[in-house]
């Protein structure tokens, strides 16, 4: 077959269909969500247990719930919190703490217990932690996710 | 004919000396050349300008947003798609590997389309359009579509760049242009990371905007090399050779599989590679762990860590266009040395990095960073003049893509390694292992420059031979009808042929004598395309075949009927007969045809058609092994050892099935022990001893070469000069 700029560039708008067809287009985030803010700890800051974290919100949440994933990746948008959990288990607070997973409306948080880094022996450990945004039952609404991260001395809980 | 081989004459080697500097002047590389002067004088004096270079840099420029994007915005990736680093890294391999692969087949379009300009462009749209696309990525699949098509799509940057700059810049301007235009791709390894932090920040842009707005400037950036011109191959340097020599539809043009054979065999690249292979066990990995080290050793912030490599690379572009400058002149008077050069770069980068890795004061390990990545940027443009220099003009993209598989080979090797010293040792330990890839790398490349003259002469010697060919042709000769000139051949280091030289007429027997372990049999493989030499050339008919499969040879009419093993010994006579066949395709009828011939010509086989080859007498075997000249009609039979352990009954009937053969046109080339079989067949002779040929000339003539035929001959021999 011969080659022609006009069967590439097919090729590649093809390419870029399958791209977003795969992917779905709605509910993408382009700009920041910049409503929510840290106010504690600082960024990077070196810190110790128990670490409240502690943020503001500038507009009201409303029916959301915050999601705090520590040391791992949110779950995906549309995901429940529970999948985190194994299956068939009934969630408990107990159950997701279990899991550095936590679910609160409040706009604080404390947390008594962060495991060490498994991959990470320097004494010194960068750990972070993530806000989303959970509706009521627990799905996650968007794509906004806050992110901040502090350290820890080794063989802190 | 001649009668002995004989040194050629002082007179002979210095007329080809003489036209092997000419012609070497006309690739750029002479003998004396103080200074090549300044670019933009010498640019304009060849009617280009500096369009082309700034063109093809700005596409190797936002190829790297992808890349830089990722990398900073990773963990944004991350928490938004709820994909571990693990899945992204996975991405992330995915993609590399379809940019390891991708040199070749881009080299492929290269050569099957003739259009690399717009293969460039094609590809950079593409590249940039996947770059938008990343912006809209919602799970771990369509990531990974977007990055394989990013690394299919940026392979054109290695295979397609630097052959495209060769050719559509003057050879003594080679090595300043493939530094400049490295050094404005390497301007892209400071302004992305940028670009992305302008975005990121104070444009408060999320990943998916920050990708959506790269891949915009990248689409717009592309059309910026919409007036590049493709000026073909090698304009101002093998063409110019090659215009000399008219173009023939008769000859047969390597395919890529042969050429990319064809270019392994040169030492110069096979030496280069492996080097590039061990360097780019540093390349990638180098700059991945080093941002792991400036955080744990010295915790340097995101913001700091850019600033150091945006000073590196700011270090590095001084040094790669002061150095290309100096580069150029050495290159032009002495290539191994530029090879040496890059040597000691590579040996370089390994040791300050190292070095680096356990300085105590941060200024002195951000300088000793510096420098190495300073070694770093001058290495690949060295590479890349070197390598297209050593090759032929239209096989350039082919030989950028193996540099560029090499390369990313070994990146893909070290990560892998480094991977598993970071787990042990930590990224100080990483660091100094980087020791050791940098000295081995150096070491196999600066070796390749005792190679890279010879391997010029052997490209110049190449096309001065077709220019001899042409002159023959003009003054209304024709060329032998097979040539094999200056052939070595080795089997792993063994070399068992040195500089042969043999030539069979049109319709012509030949004999080719000679002790045992001479290289006979050897030299019969080379010209059926069953060996490849390591040097010279095989033509028939003037066209040159060296480097074609054996396949394609015996298309082209060579047969070779190898000693003793002409028969698949699980196969029936006419299964053989039928295999004999398979070279003329789907034409049953014709194959049928010659079949019922053979079996006509060797009554004996007709009456065992059924039986297996395993279970024929040595002369039914022979008889069925000759039976593929009959098939084949090829116009050069090549037949190796044929009485071996005969009874002479036997051979008698085989041999006057050879001379009726040979009465047909088909020329024929007789490997023999028995010098009296052969004498009695033919009237032109060679004998070989150590692989080389030390008599050609009339058979006659070779029975009064006592010195040559030893007592093993000598009987059979005399026997027959008295028949």
């Amino acid at each position: 077959m011969q080659l022609t700029t006009g069967r590439l560039l097919g090729a590649t708008v093809l390419t870029a269909a399958l791209v977003i067809g795969v992917s779905g287009c709605s509910g993408l985030e382009f700009q920041q969500d910049r409503r929510l803010s840290f106010t504690s700890p600082a960024s990077d800051q070196l810190t110790k247990l128990p670490v409240t974290l502690a943020w503001t919100m500038k507009a009201p949440v409303g029916a959301y719930r915050f999601g705090v994933f520590v040391d791992q990746q949110p779950i995906k948008v549309g995901r429940n919190v529970d999948s985190v959990l194994p299956s068939g288990t009934r969630p408990t607070r107990a159950l997701f703490a279990a899991a550095d997973v936590y679910v609160t409306s409040a706009s604080s948080l404390t947390l008594r217990n962060i495991p060490d880094l498994d991959n990470d022996r320097s004494s010194r450990q960068r750990h972070w932690a993530t806000v989303v945004l959970l509706d009521r039952s627990g799905n996650r609404v968007n794509e906004s996710a806050w992110t901040r991260s502090f350290d820890l001395p080794r063989n802190s809980s | 004919m001649t009668a002995t081989v004989d040194a050629p004459s002082d007179a002979t080697s210095e007329s080809m000396a003489q036209r092997r500097r000419s012609a070497r002047a006309t690739l750029g590389l002479q003998d004396e050349q103080p200074d090549a002067g300044p670019l933009r004088p010498l640019l304009k004096s060849h009617g280009v300008g500096l369009y082309p270079m700034i063109a093809l840099g700005v596409l190797g420029f936002v190829d790297l947003f992808q890349g830089n994007a990722l990398t900073v915005v990773a963990p944004d990736m991350s928490s938004t798609l709820g994909l571990s680093f693990g899945l992204i890294g996975f991405a992330r391999a995915m993609g590399y590997l379809a940019f390891a692969l991708a040199p070749l087949p881009m080299a492929a379009l290269a050569q099957r389309q003739g259009r690399r300009v717009m293969l460039c462009l094609v590809t950079a749209i593409g590249w940039s359009l996947v770059t938008l696309f990343t912006g809209f990525v919602t799970s771990l699949l369509a990531l990974v579509v977007v990055l394989v098509a990013d690394g299919l799509s940026t392979g054109s940057v290695q295979a397609l760049h630097p052959p495209l700059l060769a050719d559509i810049y003057p050879p003594q301007a080679r090595v300043r242009v493939l530094g400049s235009y490295r050094a404005i791709t390497v301007l892209g390894q400071i302004v992305a990371p940028l670009l992305v932090s302008l975005l990121t920040g104070p444009l408060h842009l999320t990943w998916r905007g920050v990708f959506l707005v790269l891949g915009l400037i990248s689409v717009a950036s592309s059309l910026s090399a919409l007036g590049v011109r493709d000026p073909g191959p090698g304009r101002f340097d093998t063409e110019r050779l090659h215009a000399a020599v008219p173009a023939s539809d008769a000859a047969p043009q390597l395919g890529f599989f042969e050429i990319i054979r064809r270019l392994l065999l040169i030492p110069t690249i096979q030496r280069i590679c492996t080097g590039v292979l061990a360097f780019g066990v540093i390349a990638i990995p180098f700059t991945t762990f080093m941002s792991t080290f400036f955080v744990e050793r010295w915790h340097l912030g995101s913001a700091a860590r850019g600033l150091v490599v945006s000073l590196a690379y700011g270090v590095a572009i001084v040094g790669l266009l002061i150095y290309s400058k100096l580069a150029e002149n050495t290159f032009i008077t002495n290539p191994a040395k530029v090879v040496a050069q890059i040597g000691y770069a590579i040996m370089a980068i390994g040791i300050f990095i190292a070095l680096a890795a356990i300085m105590p004061s941060l200024i002195a390990m951000v300088a000793l960073f510096s420098l190495a990545i300073t070694a770093f940027v001058l290495t690949l443009p060295g590479v890349n003049a070197v390598v297209l220099s050593v090759v032929d003009a239209r096989y350039r993209p082919h030989a950028s893509a193996l540099v560029g598989i090499a390369l990313a080979i070994g990146s893909i090797l070290g990560v892998l390694l480094l991977s598993g010293v970071y787990s042990a040792y930590g990224s100080t330990g990483t660091m100094v292992s980087l020791l050791l890839p940098g000295l081995a790398g150096g070491l196999i490349v600066r070796s390749a420059r005792r190679l890279v003259d010879a391997d010029i002469d052997a490209m110049v010697d190449t096309i001065l031979e077709e220019q001899d060919l042409a002159a023959l042709h003009e003054s209304g000769r024709r060329p032998a009808q097979l040539t094999a000139r200056g052939l070595n051949f080795s089997y792993g280091k063994l070399q068992v042929l040195f500089d042969v030289d043999f030539t069979v007429d049109e319709g012509e027997m030949v004999a080719l004598l000679g002790t045992n372990g001479a290289g006979k049999s050897t030299l019969l493989k080379v010209i059926s395309g069953i060996g490849l030499p390591s040097a010279g050339t095989v033509r028939l008919d003037g066209n040159d075949i060296t480097y074609l499969d054996a396949e394609r040879r015996v298309r082209l009419g060579i047969t070779q009927i190898p000693g003793g093993r002409a028969v698949f010994r699980r196969m029936t006579v006419v299964e053989n007969l039928r295999g004999y066949g398979y070279t003329l395709g789907a034409d049953k009828k014709r194959v049928d045809e010659a079949i019922d011939r053979c079996l006509s010509v060797f009554p004996r086989l007709d009456e065992r058609k059924g039986s297996l080859g395993a279970t024929l007498s040595g002369g039914e075997q022979q008889m069925l092994g000759l039976c593929k000249a009959l098939i084949l009609e090829p116009k050069i039979l090549l037949i190796d050892e044929l009485s071996l352990g005969l009874a002479p009954v036997v051979v008698g009937q085989l041999l006057d099935l050879v001379r009726e053969i040979n009465a047909t046109g088909t020329s024929v080339v007789l490997v023999e022990q028995s010098v009296n079989i052969a004498l009695s067949l033919v009237d032109h002779a060679y004998f070989m001893e150590k692989g080389q040929i030390r008599f050609d000339g009339a058979a006659a003539d070779l029975l009064g070469r006592d010195d040559l035929l030893r007592a093993v001959f000598l009987d059979g021999a005399t026997k027959a000069g008295a028949r």
